[in-house]
């Protein structure tokens, strides 16, 4: 651990949340429909889309309406990306597919189709070795953009509901949509699009380079659209890189500066949200206090993750090698991480990634230590609330709001509300269950793949057979569920001999599991926040009174907290010591 | 009713966002790029007597196909066995195949438990003193930089430590016949900062160290 | 399905559809509230 390690970490807090507040503030206006700085831009293009698109963003959709739009557009989505990606060959007329690459099996596109669809980006494949240019830019990153865009509209839905007072309304899916698009996504992606190239990510349509190094070897360097792709990929949470090894490639995050750029870049629109949160509900108290509890459980985790890997690994010392920092070289377990980004700055990276649905790596979670890889597991087992995927991060801890009030208001003895609703048996049991529903997919796929054989050809030969097998598969089916994507990788689920997948063969049981694992666990908990929305909006306000419970003072916060770690902690403790808790207790070899 | 409504918009929705953000704003920003920063935007592609040798940021494996009766050898996926060029700097160690391999970058995937992890460190070590310890006696395998031994994430890391860039500045400065104090000097000229003064660690950019080294011994010839 | 259930041994199959049941039988006793 160095000085500047945790300098790294704390001016990173500082400056995301400088960056966030003023975003919030610009995002509740635009939802609002309130005058922005960036109307003069996109007022014109949004009024085409809503007449090209025969949408009248006026009309006043229920939550069952708003539900039905929604599920349509991601359907649509889905058919058009799984069209694109099994004619890879067929636009090779754009020029935009210079290696010719065929598509890749049925199963391994259903399993890449609904993991981009659900913002979750897990990648059986490698980008450069599989992916044309005109899949990465017209199949993948548009679903970058719009998998995006549900997951914020259905934040917004639900804090529509939570504040609404009259009627049944919670909004307009087709304009909480493309206002996502134009006034937030667009533009920052843009800007941080730009800043990439700057550093030196690349952004061409280049066939691959053939070149000799100085000593005469021969090599190729793959090319690509990388940068714009780059910016939507972290912004929007989403996390699936152009490259096999993500953001550990240079291409796509060449310098230190960048690595800092694509970490804020994940949680400014998730922090932003919150503070948004606040503002929409006339309390911006409420928004700190939900900011807080994520801050605390996220420092938390950034800790022990540094500190475990800075320690090194049971490996390296068994190998004789000293893990201390010293002059000239930081130390620690350097197994899997880039020399640029040291080991604040993966170990950093990797707990943004983590707590939020984002799942890009810049380092290889498989080779943490077996505490620092249990960082990313715990987080993943806290459903992602701590800042959260963009959206989903907010309306799943507001879904823990409502159940911490809940077991508040039975503890002291009152009926449970919040912000003046009160909280009843029909709100508590979508939400008991709207909770439950990712946290159950993720064990119940993890139990079946790992009782199958079949579930268990996906394991890496190294890991077979060890306490790090039971991790390959049990962060797999966490990951999927909680619509992260991050991997330990050597779990396969698509054998490639040849780059351009002729040949190739995919792993039906491990894509087409996983690939119903992130559809499930990420519509069904949509459909539940949205009823919930629904059965909040329209309900009567009563004035706060003496013996309501506060939800914006830290006594409250302890009680958000102690409630979303009981609930990950009950959930998946048993699974956690099977896997990393074991390796990270004691220094024996397996294999 | 609303149901074909929301069809048609769905539908309509889905090509037009497509155009959006899949065409036009990839479009946008290749041509911005290309034009304000061209070099970067192509890889910063490094050529040498007009002849490409490689990317800036890219690492690659500086080591030379072994020779046998005149015959280059290839091991049995058709990849050429290789042995480090002592002239120059050696870049991390990298789990690609063959090492170093830019158009399928892949993790090594070694736990932190696994006795193939230790192997694989093992191995490095043992590799690494085999090159420098003749140049650098008091080379132990506890002095061994962790960077040296263990493989990096992306497979063409471009960057190694100063710690070691250090050690092999003995056995580069033999070889070429260069005093310690130019090759030190190199070093710190192609070492690369902190992000901000802060984010990352320092790397030494290995190609651009290893060509500035050939620059000088051309010059010298 | 049936290519499935056979590459499960009997006892993590048992243990699977016994969570599985009290799982269901958990969320219906959830949802039929406080009539119990």
């Amino acid at each position: 651990m160095t000085f500047l390690g945790w300098l790294t970490i704390f001016l990173f807090v500082a400056i995301l949340t400088a960056l966030a507040m003023p975003l919030g503030r610009y995002m509740a206006a635009v939802y609002a429909g309130e005058r922005t700085f960036l109307d003069p831009l996109f007022l014109t293009p949004e009024r085409l889309f809503y007449r090209i698109m025969r949408v009248d963003p006026k009309r006043e959709m229920d939550w069952k309406a708003y539900a039905k739009s929604l599920l349509i557009f991601s359907l649509f989505g889905w058919l058009l990306l799984y069209f694109i990606l099994r004619t890879q060959t067929l636009w090779n007329w754009t020029g935009l597919n210079p290696q010719h690459f065929h598509s890749a099996p049925w199963n391994v596109t259903f399993n890449t189709t609904s993991s981009f669809v659900t913002n979750t980006n897990w990648q059986y494949y490698g980008g450069e070795t599989t992916m044309s240019y005109f899949s990465q830019m017209a199949g993948l990153t548009v679903q970058n953009f719009l998998s995006a865009g549900v997951g914020i509209a259905v934040a917004v839905a639900l804090i529509r509901g939570i504040i609404g007072r009259s009627g049944r309304s919670i909004g307009n899916f087709w304009f909480d949509l493309i206002r996502t698009v134009l006034w937030v996504l667009t533009p920052i992606a843009f800007v941080v699009a730009l800043i990439l190239v700057f550093q030196g990510s690349i952004q061409n349509f280049s066939h691959y380079v053939n070149f000799s190094g100085p000593t005469g070897l021969a090599n190729q360097l793959a090319m690509g659209p990388v940068a714009s792709q780059e910016a939507i990929k972290e912004l929007g949470t989403n996390g699936g890189g152009f490259f096999n090894t993500n953001s550990a490639h240079p291409f796509e995050n060449p310098t230190g500066f960048t690595n800092l750029v694509e970490m804020l870049s994940v949680l400014i629109i998730p922090a932003a949200l919150v503070f948004m949160y606040g503002r929409m509900v006339g309390n911006r108290r409420q928004g700190y206090a939900i900011y807080a509890t994520m801050m605390v459980m996220f420092l938390g985790a950034v800790c022990v993750a540094y500190i475990a890997e800075a320690h090194g690994s049971p490996a390296q010392h068994a190998a004789g090698l000293h893990t201390q920092a010293i002059a000239g070289s930081a130390g620690g377990n350097m197994e899997g991480k880039e020399q640029r980004f040291g080991i604040a700055g993966s170990a950093l990276f990797d707990v943004v990634t983590t707590v939020t649905s984002c799942g890009a790596v810049n380092s290889a979670i498989e080779s943490f230590t077996g505490i620092g890889g249990a960082v990313p597991m715990g987080n993943l087992s806290a459903s992602e609330v701590i800042f959260g995927g963009v959206g989903t991060g907010l309306y799943s801890i507001l879904l823990y709001v409502l159940l911490a009030v809940f077991l508040g208001g039975l503890m002291v003895g009152r009926t449970p509300e919040y912000l003046g609703k009160k909280i009843e048996a029909r709100e508590i049991k979508l939400v008991a269950i709207g909770l439950l529903i990712t946290p159950l997919a993720a064990l119940f796929a993890t139990a079946l793949a790992t009782a199958s054989h079949l579930g268990r050809q996906s394991i890496s030969a190294a890991a077979a057979g060890s306490p790090q097998g039971f991790s390959e598969s049990l962060y797999a089916y966490l990951s999927q569920a909680n619509n992260n994507g991050s991997a330990f990788a050597g779990y396969t689920g698509f054998i490639q001999p040849t780059a351009g997948s002729v040949g190739s063969h995919g792993i039906t049981f491990a894509n087409l599991l996983g690939g119903g694992v992130m559809l499930f666990a990420r519509f069904a908990p949509i459909l539940f926040a949205l009823a919930v929305a629904g059965t909040l909006a329209g309900k009567r306000v009563s004035p706060a009174g003496l013996g309501t419970m506060r939800t914006d003072n830290a006594t409250f916060v302890v009680l958000l907290i102690g409630v979303i770690v009981l609930v990950g902690a009950l959930t998946f403790f048993p699974a956690l010591l099977l896997g990393p808790i074991v390796q990270g207790l004691t220094s024996h070899l397996y294999g | 009713m609303t149901l074909r409504r929301d069809i048609v918009s769905a539908g309509i929705g889905i090509l037009v966002l497509t155009v959006f953000c899949g065409i036009l704003y990839p479009l946008l920003i290749t041509g911005i790029s290309q034009v304000a920063f061209p070099g970067n935007a192509g890889g910063q592609l490094v050529y040498v007597n007009g002849k490409l040798v490689g990317s800036k940021i890219i690492g690659q494996n500086f080591a030379l196909q072994v020779v046998k009766n005149g015959k280059p050898q290839v091991d049995k996926n058709g990849n050429p066995v290789t042995v480090p060029d002592p002239r120059y700097f050696q870049t991390r160690p990298s789990a690609t195949v063959p090492p170093n391999n830019a158009a399928a970058t892949t993790f090594s995937n070694l736990g932190p438990n696994n006795v193939a992890t230790e192997q694989a460190i093992a191995a490095n070590i043992k590799a690494y003193l085999a090159l420098e310890k003749p140049y650098d006696a008091g080379l132990t395998v506890a002095k061994v930089p962790v960077d040296a031994a263990n493989s990096s994430a992306s497979g063409i890391d471009p960057d190694i430590s100063i710690a070691n860039a250090d050690i092999q500045a003995y056995r580069v400065a033999a070889v070429r016949h260069v005093p310690m104090s130019i090759v030190l000097g190199l070093i710190s000229q192609y070492t690369v900062g902190r992000g901000l003064g802060f984010s990352g660690e320092p790397g030494v950019d290995v190609l651009e160290l290893n060509l500035a080294l050939d620059r000088m011994a051309g010059a010298r010839a | 399905m049936t290519f499935i259930v056979a590459s499960i041994s009997g006892a993590d199959l048992f243990g699977l559809i016994a969570s599985a049941l009290v799982c269901i039988y958990l969320l219906y006793a959830l949802l039929r509230g406080e009539k119990f």
